[in-house]
């Protein structure tokens, strides 16, 4: 998980038009169904509006008119039956608008995760795991507040408003008036409170992101701590930040503790005035009793959604801030592929190598291969020795054109390996790490990817060929065995094995291993032999490693360091040399 | 029914106080609003009334407003009193598990993920704050509200019309509690479904490489799309039960509205009650509608504060390591003898096979000691036997005549010194890294320290020196730099006993040299050193070798090499390979 503070939360927003627009566009396959909710809305919250008017007839023309009881009856049915109406059309819009706000989210989700899919490796090395999650879980899901919360209720807000506005001029003019005498009062408040809140709830959020800032390096620092008797002090520290926290929150809390009896005081304070004015109306027979006793009710209604407006601010806010987030990896570069893909016939690869004069750098200028020209004939076994850092495994990478070169180029039976599909290239390459990625799925499952369909039989020949079926064999439901993060553990040699079984089922043209035996046991490496000389038969093989028995095997081998490359001639000289 | 509770009683009776306070304004709050409704009747019974007394009329607005003003101030301190105590509540609560997690052994934190851990800091303290503070409010508001409504309805109109209005309300309370349930099931459906998500989207991100390798980005877009589907579709659920919340409310609202105007209305035009005491009494069946949903808010949220509540006593029931007992006098520092392992096995909690097994050899004090062999042989893990992270199941390790827990924990523990593999360091400044072990040390003490782990020019160079902030908000260090920090840090107390986990590994061979000549020159400190560096090895007065967590063999850089064909001749010429072909 990511704790660490986000410097967007602190700035300030600005309401750019553009990112409003695309926020729009991606609920515009939607606007029926949000149309309809709003329709649906309306009509809700006119039936919402009629219980008092409902009232008024009653008072006015029955219970104190000249109405008869049955007619009463009648009308409190008809009303009963509508507004059950009403309560149904509500529940159908809510159900419509939620469900609608989740599409969109939906759709947002999956470009978003298909944009990632897509993006290259040079973005994902500056973006730590963290922050890319949360765009597709917490931001995304920021988002849907916009289009249910904002989008169809400030519509409705309004609305209901209007609504209130229309009926109350309609009853008494200047009663009406009296009481939007009260909303410059209410917007005056509203505005002080967001001034003293903004400040408060930013303290109260930094606080907070230090807090857990502090508890998860205190969880992962955990055994520094006890091991240096520093719990103590840790907590007299932790204590100080939560205590800082207590009081940010005690703030914001007194801001809010003022603020809404404020506006209840304010909601009081209109129906008295009213109750005063009216009352001399009313009694010099201006105004009937039951058009009073209407704008009672309504008053009522007519604050709370003054209240609201104020607070859907909050959520626009929050809601924009994540949308930038969204667009910005939305908008990152993504990897390209020639305007014309050559495709690159599969089998037919034969695997010739040419590094011609080849400069890399992941960062400007800071060169990790200079000038690097290497040939590896087609099926060719060679290895690549060097330092921690020579730049070994940014060869694969750029093989893979996980990263672009920056000079010279890469040629792939004299074809440059950018005018291929990256997809059929990267198919053409296996590579076995010393760290083998496994998902959370069965052995089946991590061998064939799901992308090819094997037969048990099929399945076990192949991992007899790898070496990999003896442990297999022994797992409690051998190749339905859910194995990776969640599942049944394996060591690192039955991983590696596991990827070369992979290698063996999709048969790439050229094998890798990149350092993948460099911390092997003697029993597990003399296990692993045996399924690496398989992989390696028929396909260019390159060995990125250190140990002297991988170093063995290969028929050539090459030294990089610093960015240049040579071949070690007297391998078996400087062997010979080695005393102890 | 509420046990789960019980962890917080010394808060609860050092503060109920305030809580009671709070309670009161609450229910001030709740008497006043039920007033108003009252005085709206007797107003209205003034006005139609002929001839109008305005005087009186002016009174009773007179007392609307100052109610208003009453209920304002109440509001203000209730918020103040039950909010701002959860709020202290929430704080304390969050003391005293960061505490106890402080205290929790190793092997705890082998059994749970940071993650997991920061939601019980996080979400679960705030479900609990929730449950003792706004569902308070909510629940005194729908005890007394309900029950002064009915007081003032039945004061009124009498007994037979409340009745007949109030006939709606269980149903409601029957089909809320039916519906909570419902609703708080799905909701629980929606969170799992977006933890498969989120797992989803870490599970693609940290095997992109993979992904990108075997071009699965189709099916892996598959697999996010039905992750996301699903839990889509599990929102759907949960809409379906939510949405009914309140249109249920509103309808039973309805009836008894219904009931009112039809019932209440002709009592008006038989004259049995009067038109004021018809719009007070509708006023009072509005009034209820609120706590009936409260009602149902605060099943919710007691029921998840509940949850919450006992997933958090679960980890403050977790065994401390005692940091007592032992012999106290004891110091370690001043007991004569060598470390010794007698027979020591230990497995992991779940693993299938023994980390370490059956070793036993002596690790001769005031000297260096180096540990080897390969990944998964169990160095780190005879390390963490030593620093007592975990209890072997069988077999001891002595320090002279007496078994290491014959100290107690915190006087062994202050008279060692530790260096993880991964060179953990704290978000602060360089200074404080250094002196985490003794926070009060002086600038000389930690200068000296960073000259032993060969650290001192480099920190020289920093934009503050040694006050250079690193870690998350500060500058990025290197490997080398990380572990020579980590260095120094274990060397600040100048500890008796040095345990090194793999501290050359990032260092270039001349530092590392270097900085075990500075090692060599400790006196009277034991130090055991994990490493793969010939150099060290030449270095070490002895060496032992693991294999698979036994031993493989011990004796100084010469004995070992003596002995042909075995693991540490390969180990030796492998390094010796690297060295040479560097200089090649």
């Amino acid at each position: 998980m990511h704790y660490e503070h986000h410097p967007d939360d602190e700035r300030p927003l600005k309401a750019d038009p553009q990112l409003l627009r695309r926020m729009l566009a991606y609920a515009a396959p939607y606007r029926g169904a949000l149309l309809w909710a709003l329709v649906l809305t309306m009509a809700t919250t006119a039936l919402q509006l009629a219980q008092p008017y409902v009232l008024k007839i009653a008072i006015d023309d029955y219970i104190l008119g000249p109405g008869s009881a049955a007619g009463l009856r009648d009308l409190a049915l008809l009303f009963g039956l509508i507004y059950s109406a009403g309560l149904f059309l509500h529940y159908w819009q809510f159900n419509l608008l939620m469900g609608t706000g989740q599409r969109i989210v939906h759709a947002i989700r999956r470009d978003l995760f298909a944009h990632l899919q897509d993006l290259p490796l040079t973005y994902m090395d500056r973006n730590p795991a963290g922050r890319l999650l949360t765009r597709v879980t917490n931001d995304a899901e920021t988002l849907n507040e916009l289009y249910t919360g904002f989008l169809v209720d400030l519509l409705r807000d309004l609305f209901l408003l209007a609504g209130i506005i229309v009926i109350m001029l309609r009853l008494h003019t200047s009663l009406a008036l009296l009481t939007f005498s009260f909303i410059p009062l209410v917007l005056f408040a509203t505005l002080i409170y967001r001034l003293k809140a903004r400040p408060a709830f930013r303290e109260l959020r930094r606080h907070l992101a230090r807090l857990n800032s502090f508890a998860a390096e205190n969880i992962a620092g955990i055994r520094i701590i006890q091991a240096f008797l520093q719990e103590k002090n840790r907590f007299n520290l932790f204590s100080a930040i939560n205590e800082a926290y207590y009081r940010a929150g005690l703030r914001e809390l007194k801001v809010f503790a003022v603020f809404r009896p404020a506006m209840d005081l304010f909601r009081s304070l209109a129906l008295a005035t009213l109750l005063w004015f009216g009352s001399g109306s009313v009694m010099a027979g201006l105004l009937p009793f039951g058009v009073l006793f209407a704008f009672i009710n309504y008053v009522e209604q007519f604050f709370r959604p003054l209240n609201d407006i104020s607070e859907r601010y909050s959520i626009l806010q929050a809601a924009l801030a994540s949308a930038e987030r969204i667009f910005q990896l939305l908008d990152e570069q993504k990897e390209a592929d020639p305007p014309a893909a050559v495709s690159l016939p599969l089998n037919k690869i034969r695997g010739h190598l040419v590094f011609d004069r080849v400069w890399f750098a992941y960062q400007q200028e800071d060169w990790v291969l200079k000038d690097l020209s290497l040939e590896i004939k087609a099926g060719a076994r060679v290895a690549i020795t060097g330092p921690t850092g020579a730049g070994k495994t940014s060869l694969v990478n750029l093989l893979n054109r996980f990263y672009p070169v920056n000079r010279g180029s890469i040629r792939l039976d004299g074809t440059d390996i950018n005018l291929f599909d990256r997809r059929a290239l990267r198919q053409q390459i296996g590579t076995v790490q010393q760290e083998v990625f496994l998902f959370n799925a069965t052995v089946r499952e991590n061998i064939t990817l799901n992308l090819l369909n094997l037969s048990p039989a099929e399945l076990e020949v192949v991992a007899r060929a790898a070496g990999s079926y003896a442990f297999i064999r022994e797992l409690p439901e051998k190749f339905d065995t859910p194995v990776g993060e969640r599942g049944f553990t394996l060591s690192t040699g039955q991983r590696q094995l596991l990827a070369l079984t992979r290698i063996l089922v999709f048969n790439p043209s050229i094998f890798i291993l990149d350092e993948a035996t460099a911390h092997l046991d003697a029993y597990t490496e003399a296990l692993l032999q045996h399924s690496l000389a398989r992989a390696m038969e028929g396909r260019t093989s390159i060995m990125i490693a250190h140990r002297l028995s991988t170093l063995k095997m290969a028929e050539q081998i090459f030294y990089l360091d610093q960015g240049r490359i040579k071949e070690l001639n007297n391998f078996q000289q400087l062997l010979a040399e080695l005393q102890l | 029914m509420m046990n789960e509770f019980l962890t917080l009683l010394p808060f609860l009776r050092e503060h109920y106080r305030r809580y009671l306070l709070g309670v009161a304004c609450v229910l001030a709050v709740d008497f006043l609003q039920m007033l108003i409704p009252r005085l709206l009747g007797l107003f209205t019974d003034a006005l139609l009334l002929s001839p109008v007394h305005t005087g009186q009329l002016r009174f009773y607005l007179y007392l609307i407003v100052a109610i208003a003003a009453a209920m304002a101030f109440s509001r203000y301190l209730w918020r103040l009193y039950i909010m701002g105590t959860a709020q202290l509540l929430e704080q304390y609560l969050r003391n005293l598990l960061f505490q106890h997690l402080q205290k929790l052994p190793p092997a705890f934190y082998l059994r749970h993920r940071t993650g997991e851990l920061m939601a019980h800091l996080t979400n679960d303290i705030n479900a609990v704050r929730n449950s003792l503070g706004i569902s308070i409010v909510l629940l005194v508001d729908a005890v007394f509200l309900t029950a002064m409504a009915v007081f003032f309805m039945v004061t009124t109109v009498g007994y037979g019309l409340t009745l007949l209005a109030l006939i709606p309300l269980p149903l409601l309370a029957v089909s809320f509690k039916k519906l909570g349930t419902a609703i708080y099931q799905r909701f629980l459906g929606v969170q799992e479904s977006f933890g498969t998500l989120t797992e989803t989207v870490k599970e693609n991100i940290s095997g992109i490489r993979l992904v990108k390798a075997f071009a699965l980005e189709d099916t892996e877009k598959e697999r996010f799309s039905a992750a996301a589907a699903d839990y889509m579709q599990k929102n759907f659920h949960l809409y379906r039960a939510w949405g009914l919340y309140n249109p249920l409310a509103f309808f039973f609202a309805l009836l008894s509205f219904m009931i009112v105007v039809i019932v209440g209305g002709r009592m008006v035009m038989e004259g049995r009650i009067s038109t004021g005491d018809f719009v007070a009494f509708n006023g009072y069946v509005v009034l209820l509608a609120w706590p009936m949903m409260a009602a149902g808010w605060v099943v919710n949220f007691l029921q998840r504060g509940r949850a919450s509540m006992e997933r958090i006593n679960r980890l403050l029931q977790e065994e401390e390591a005692a940091a007592e007992g032992g012999r106290p006098a004891l110091d370690p520092a001043t007991v004569q003898g060598d470390l010794r392992l007698e027979q020591l096995t230990f497995r992991y909690e779940g693993a299938p096979g023994d980390a370490l097994r059956d070793l036993s050899f002596t690790i001769p004090r005031g000297k260096i000691t180096v540990l080897t062999g390969q990944i998964g042989s169990g160095k780190s893990t005879l390390l963490y036997l030593l620093l007592r992270f975990f209890t072997p199941q069988k077999g001891q390790i002595f320090l002279g005549e007496h078994p290491l827990e014959s100290f107690s924990l915190s006087a062994w523990r202050s008279s060692i010194g530790y260096l993880p593999q991964d060179g953990f360091i704290f978000a602060g400044s360089i200074a404080a890294n250094i002196s985490f072990a003794r926070p009060n040390a002086t600038r000389e003490e930690i200068a000296e320290v960073a000259r032993l782990a060969a650290l001192d020019t480099e920190i020289a160079s920093f934009p503050d020196a040694y006050d250079t902030p690193v870690g998350e908000r500060g500058i990025t260090l290197s490997g080398g730099q990380q572990q020579r920090l980590s260095l120094a840090r274990a060397l600040l107390p100048r500890p008796a006993f040095l345990f090194l986990d793999d501290p050359f590994s990032a260092v270039d061979l001349a530092t590392a040299e270097k900085i075990t000549a500075n090692l060599a020159g400790l006196k009277d400190t034991t130090i055991v050193l994990v490493s793969h560096r010939l150099q060290t090895f030449k270095q070490a007065h002895k060496i032992i070798v693991l294999e698979k967590g036994r031993l493989a063999a011990e004796g100084t850089h010469g004995e070992l090499l003596g002995r042909k064909d075995g693991a540490y001749l390969r180990l030796c010429r492998d390094q010796l390979w690297q060295e040479k072909i560097g200089q090649a």
